[in-house]
């Protein structure tokens, strides 16, 4: 009624492949529709995606079933100390039969990504992914290679240990979209998980996918087309030159950091079915995208993103 | 998070803040600076009281001071709304042209404002056009002291303007206000700069000077101190024109500008000697070429000529009769006696033009404002009588010559009572004015007549006036006099003035003196019923005065009956009365109540009299009027206006006293009224406690005109109708949610088509607008589901919201 049609797929369609997206991943991870329904959006958005949380949570769970879910190659990687940069990116190895250099392709080569305990790594195998991720190209040799549009970064890290981590940096944590918690599931979420492993060997990863890596192109393109007013822009900057003057923000929002916090809106209202974004979905997808960017004194980050937002009248009254 | 990172964030923090800086426009919020607006508010203070003392014309002024007070405030308004999410302005340097051009408009339309209102005889000179441009430049500036360079420009402007005035005037609450704005100046630069003074120790580490908290509570009781004595000080209003104070105002070969009369220039105006400040010759005759009517042409001319006086006939001889109307007619034309019968059939309405060809003085200063031309102190019944018993002229006060900047002021000696606390000043020419008596007004204190520095020629005369020992004051000849006023409020605080009556008493004998006729039993007990249970001294004289002021007409055609023997018994008897039997009454009435009363006869100067464009008041024989006068203490002679429709005398007021009075008035109001102020008070109640329903309801009416004249306009009127719901039942949406976050909390299901419309309304611009029937329909339903009643019901379901 009050939508235009999206270009290359009708809404329904799209509506569908989300939705069975969605009943795919609530399967995997039960209880947390909140958490899946904003991992969808970061996918959409073409956004990577940081779990920080306790370990047995169902990051990796997660990530897991969205790799199964898409249908693209899935990589995993273990981040270790030791890990090198080319563990990831991959390496030229020198053929004696052929008597050439032949490239041999690391995980980065892959549609899903998951690296988990990103911080274990060292901060130099970390920043062999800044160029994959920001760009979606590694350059070894100087030979650039492009990786797949759909490339995606899954992250974990464990907030607890500190023995022998090495946190992101400001610049690294910037080229991810949101930073995700996941959080212990509610009681009867837990029972039911109980029951759903008695005699059952949780064979998610191995079902079809839902959709295809075309599909999930079509419908990140038409995220992007997503209608943002200017005075939705203006909410936008408004919002952020208050991260930049809060007292307890030590450094604030970034201009990338506020454009990949319209692309997360953009994702959101596409997902709410809505072909324009709103002040509303301008704030469903605040707390996992400034989470991860603004550093802030206070010990709660959740109530100086609270102020920052009460801090702005929405547009439009 | 180490301290070694800390630093390194908070550096780069720091390098981050000044790249931008350099790159970006200023931006900050638009708010003034209230230091700022103080200070400005009170430079327009100084500058608009020290207008006020000579406006042409008081709403017109205050008309003007609220328009430019509150464009630069409506200006801001508008860009606080449009710019209203944004919690800073950029000052971009088209943004701040913007603003320094209009402060320039600003100046403009000022000058426009003066020149629109000179036609209609308003207006102001041009030098004091100049001081109100830069008064509202400066109130401009404060409003937008946040704009690059304005604060600091605002603050050296009202400085100057407040000096200047100062320089000029001589108004003491002027100077108070001046006072109040150097302590606010001292407190702006001390919270601007100097608590703010950085200073480096010997170890190099920087210091900070706090002087803020001191500074403020030092100004704070100057201040109040300040304030304390301002509202103990008089307030004299003075409705004289305003004046130029710059020599090269005007002129007679200048600007031709009749609103520029001041300086060594007369403006074109006075060029026809229609001004009291003329000084040189007149080119229009036509005032010499007049006859100068005598005092008694005058008072035949206002109240008609005397009744002959036909009692005793039987017991009299012609010859005997003969004599003494030929006496009565020669003493009154002598201006010695007055008769209070006469024939009043007639009315004479004079038109302005010929006002001024028979303006007898005119007159410069505020009004009202009585000239005393006669006194009289014995009455028969029939006459009053100018020469009374046992007058003492050697009692009265003596005159005595004084130099006052180089030029003689005579003056009277003789010291001051308490209750006298203002002085006024007018400036009279006299024209057609046949008398060797100084017009006088009540209370004269001191006067002055150019190159007149003779003192034998001043005398008092046996009316108790000052007069000049020439046959008649020449025409054109100008009289500055100054006279006492006084404070009503402070007479009534006395017990009782008569009991501090002492050596230096004048001459009042024979004013008690009462007729021997048939109404004096009449008058001594209206007199006795009028004071009775009021403490003596003046609120006895007040209360005399107002009993007649009302209850008795006023009654120019009054019915004379030749036949009668007593005047004040026919006023009396009929109710009804001219002026000078409400003045006879009065006089009668005050003496039976044991206070020393005369009879002034004169002018009285009114609002009405004042020409705007000549800036002075006409006086002529319309003029004439008489009022009683009383002394209370035996030194200085109190008038008081008995006749209903007369301005009341002249007095001050401080600020307090006003207070005081006005808060009295309404108290005797309200005590009056007992029923409409309880029905007032229950409707204030009512609406008080239901002023939830009425006021929404009121929008609930504004919608319903919305959803039929400017459906364009519905959603937002929804919008807002919902809003005043929620705020009345306790509820408030923050600026910051959405409608839909908040109305969700009340009603999730029927609201969703509402939030559509909304949304799509207000941050698509592709969308396909809604019908207007399926708008009008959505709203009326988002109106009926978010009733007030609703949302304070889920208000009070609600644990969280109810214990707010």
């Amino acid at each position: 009624m009050h939508n235009s049609e999206p270009a290359s797929q009708t809404v329904a369609e799209a509506q569908s492949s989300i939705q069975l997206l969605r009943t795919r991943l609530n399967t995997a991870l039960v209880g947390k529709s909140d958490v899946i329904e904003m991992v969808i959006a970061c996918v959409l958005a073409r956004g990577h995606l940081l779990f920080d949380d306790l370990p047995g949570l169902g990051k990796t769970t997660l990530a897991k079933a969205l790799a199964a879910s898409i249908g693209g190659d899935f990589a995993r990687v273990q981040c270790t100390p030791d890990l090198l940069p080319t563990d990831i990116s991959g390496f030229n190895m020198f053929n004696q039969k052929k008597q050439e250099f032949e490239f041999r392709r690391g995980p980065v080569f892959s549609d899903l990504l998951l690296a988990d305990e990103i911080n274990r790594a060292t901060p130099r195998t970390q920043s062999a992914l800044f160029e994959a991720m920001a760009e979606r190209q590694v350059t070894i040799d100087n030979n650039t290679m492009p990786l797949a549009s759909t490339f995606l970064v899954i992250a974990t890290q464990n907030p607890i240990e500190s023995h022998g981590a090495y946190p992101l940096p400001e610049a690294q944590l910037d080229r991810f979209a949101i930073k995700l918690s996941i959080g212990y599931p509610a009681r009867t979420d837990e029972i039911a998980m109980l029951a759903d492993n008695i005699g059952s060997n949780n064979t998610v990863a191995q079902q079809q996918p839902v959709t295809s890596l075309q599909e999930l192109s079509q419908l990140q393109d038409a995220v992007r087309n997503v209608e943002v007013t200017e005075s939705i822009r203006g909410y936008f900057v408004d919002l952020a030159t208050a991260t930049r003057q809060h007292a307890d923000v030590n450094i604030g929002l970034s201009p990338r950091g506020v454009i990949i916090w319209q692309q997360m809106a953009q994702a959101w209202a596409y997902l709410q079915n809505r072909q324009f974004v709103t002040p509303d979905d301008v704030k469903a997808v605040a707390k996992p995208v400034l989470k991860l960017r603004i550093t802030s004194n206070s010990h709660n980050s959740d109530s100086t993103i609270d102020e920052i937002i009460n801090s702005i009248n929405v547009p439009g009254m | 998070m180490t301290q070694s990172s800390a630093n390194m964030i908070s550096k780069r923090k720091l390098s981050l803040d000044r790249g931008l800086s350099a790159v970006n426009v200023k931006r900050s919020s638009l708010a003034p600076n209230i230091g700022v607006l103080i200070l400005s508010l009170l430079a327009m203070t100084t500058v608009q009281m020290f207008r006020m003392g000579h406006t042409r014309s008081l709403p017109i002024l205050i008309l003007e001071v609220l328009i430019f007070f509150a464009l630069p405030c409506i200006a801001y308004g508008i860009l606080r709304y449009r710019f209203r999410t944004s919690p800073e302005f950029p000052f971009t340097k088209k943004a701040i042209f913007g603003f320094q051009f209009g402060a320039i408009l600003i100046g403009i339309l000022v000058v426009l404002w003066h020149i629109s209102i000179r036609p209609f005889g308003f207006g102001d000179a041009n030098e004091i056009v100049a001081l109100l441009i830069l008064q509202s430049i400066s109130w401009y500036l404060a409003v937008f002291s946040k704009v690059p360079g304005f604060e600091k420009t605002n603050a050296l402007l009202s400085g100057a303007l407040v000096f200047f005035v100062c320089c000029l005037s001589d108004d003491r609450r002027i100077f108070l206000i001046a006072v109040l704005f150097a302590f606010s100046a001292l407190w702006w630069l001390l919270g601007q700069y100097w608590s703010r003074l950085e200073t480096k120790a010997i170890d190099g580490d920087s210091r900070l000077l706090k002087l803020h908290g001191s500074a403020v509570s030092l100004t704070m009781l100057a201040v109040i101190l300040v304030a304390c004595l301002a509202a103990t000080i008089p307030f004299v209003h003075r409705e004289n024109p305003l004046i130029g104070f710059m020599p090269f105002s005007g002129g007679e070969q200048g600007s031709q500008n009749e609103f520029a009369i001041s300086g060594i220039g007369d403006g074109n105006m006075l060029t026809a000697g229609n001004n009291a400040t003329t000084s040189g010759a007149v080119e229009s005759d036509e005032f010499i070429e007049d006859d100068k009517p005598s005092l008694y042409d005058i008072t035949s001319e206002r109240y008609d000529g005397p009744i002959v006086k036909k009692r005793n006939t039987k017991a009299k001889s012609l010859a005997g009769i003969a004599k003494h109307l030929h006496d009565a007619k020669k003493s009154e034309q002598a201006g010695r006696t007055f008769r209070t019968m006469r024939n009043s059939s007639k009315t004479t309405d004079i038109e302005l033009k010929d006002r001024v060809t028979k303006a007898l003085f005119f007159v410069e200063g505020s009004v009202p404002a009585r000239f005393s031309i006669n006194h009289f102190f014995q009455f028969d019944g029939w006459d009053w009588n100018s020469a009374p018993d046992g007058l003492e002229p050697e009692r009265l006060p003596r005159i005595y010559m004084k130099d006052q900047n180089g030029s003689p002021v005579f003056r009277l000696g003789r010291s001051i009572a308490k209750y006298l606390t203002g002085r006024r000043t007018h400036r009279v020419k006299i024209m057609r004015l046949d008398s060797k008596t100084i017009p006088s007004p009540a209370l004269l204190q001191q006067w002055h007549i150019p190159l007149m520095d003779r003192l034998d020629i001043f005398r008092w005369n046996e009316k108790e006036l000052i007069e000049m020992d020439i046959p008649t004051i020449p025409s054109h000849s100008i009289i500055d006099v100054q006279s006492l006023i006084p404070n009503y409020h402070l007479m009534r605080e006395h017990p009782d003035l008569r009991q501090v009556q002492d050596r230096a008493a004048i001459g009042t004998a024979g004013t008690l003196q009462i007729p021997q006729t048939e109404s004096q039993p009449a008058i001594q007990t209206l007199a006795n019923q009028w004071t009775e249970g009021i403490a003596p001294g003046w609120m006895q004289v007040e209360s005399i005065v107002n009993h007649l002021r009302n209850d008795f007409a006023l009654d120019p055609n009054w019915d004379t009956d030749e036949e009668v023997d007593d005047s004040v018994g026919l006023f009396l008897d009929q109710g009804r009365g001219p002026s000078y039997m409400f003045a006879t009454s009065c006089a009668l009435a005050l003496r039976s109540a044991g206070y020393k009363t005369r009879i002034a006869s004169g002018f009285l100067v009114q609002k009405k009299d004042y020409d705007s464009r000549a800036r002075q008041s006409i006086v002529t024989a319309d003029n004439l009027h008489m009022w009683p006068e009383v002394c209370l203490d035996g030194k200085f002679w109190i008038p008081v206006e008995p006749t209903p429709g007369y301005p009341i005398p002249y007095s001050t007021q401080t600020v307090m006293q006003w207070v005081t009075t006005q808060t009295l008035m309404v108290w005797y109001w309200v005590l009056e009224n007992p029923l409409t102020v309880t029905l007032f008070i229950a409707s204030v109640f009512l609406a008080f406690f239901f002023r939830a329903e009425i006021i929404t309801r009121l929008m609930l009416g504004w919608w319903f005109l919305v959803r039929i004249f400017w459906p364009q306009r519905l959603l937002q009127a929804t919008r807002q109708l919902i809003d005043l719901r929620f705020r009345f039942a306790g509820d408030r949406r923050p600026a910051s949610e959405t409608i839909n976050v908040w109305y969700t909390r009340v009603e999730s299901n029927a609201l969703s088509g509402f939030f559509n419309i909304w949304n799509a309304n207000n941050y698509s611009e592709k969308t396909t607008p809604a019908s207007r029937q399926e708008l009008v329909l959505t709203c009326e339903g988002a109106v009926k589901s978010l009733s007030l009643k609703r949302i304070r019901a889920s208000r009070n379901d609600n644990p969280i919201t109810s214990s707010k």
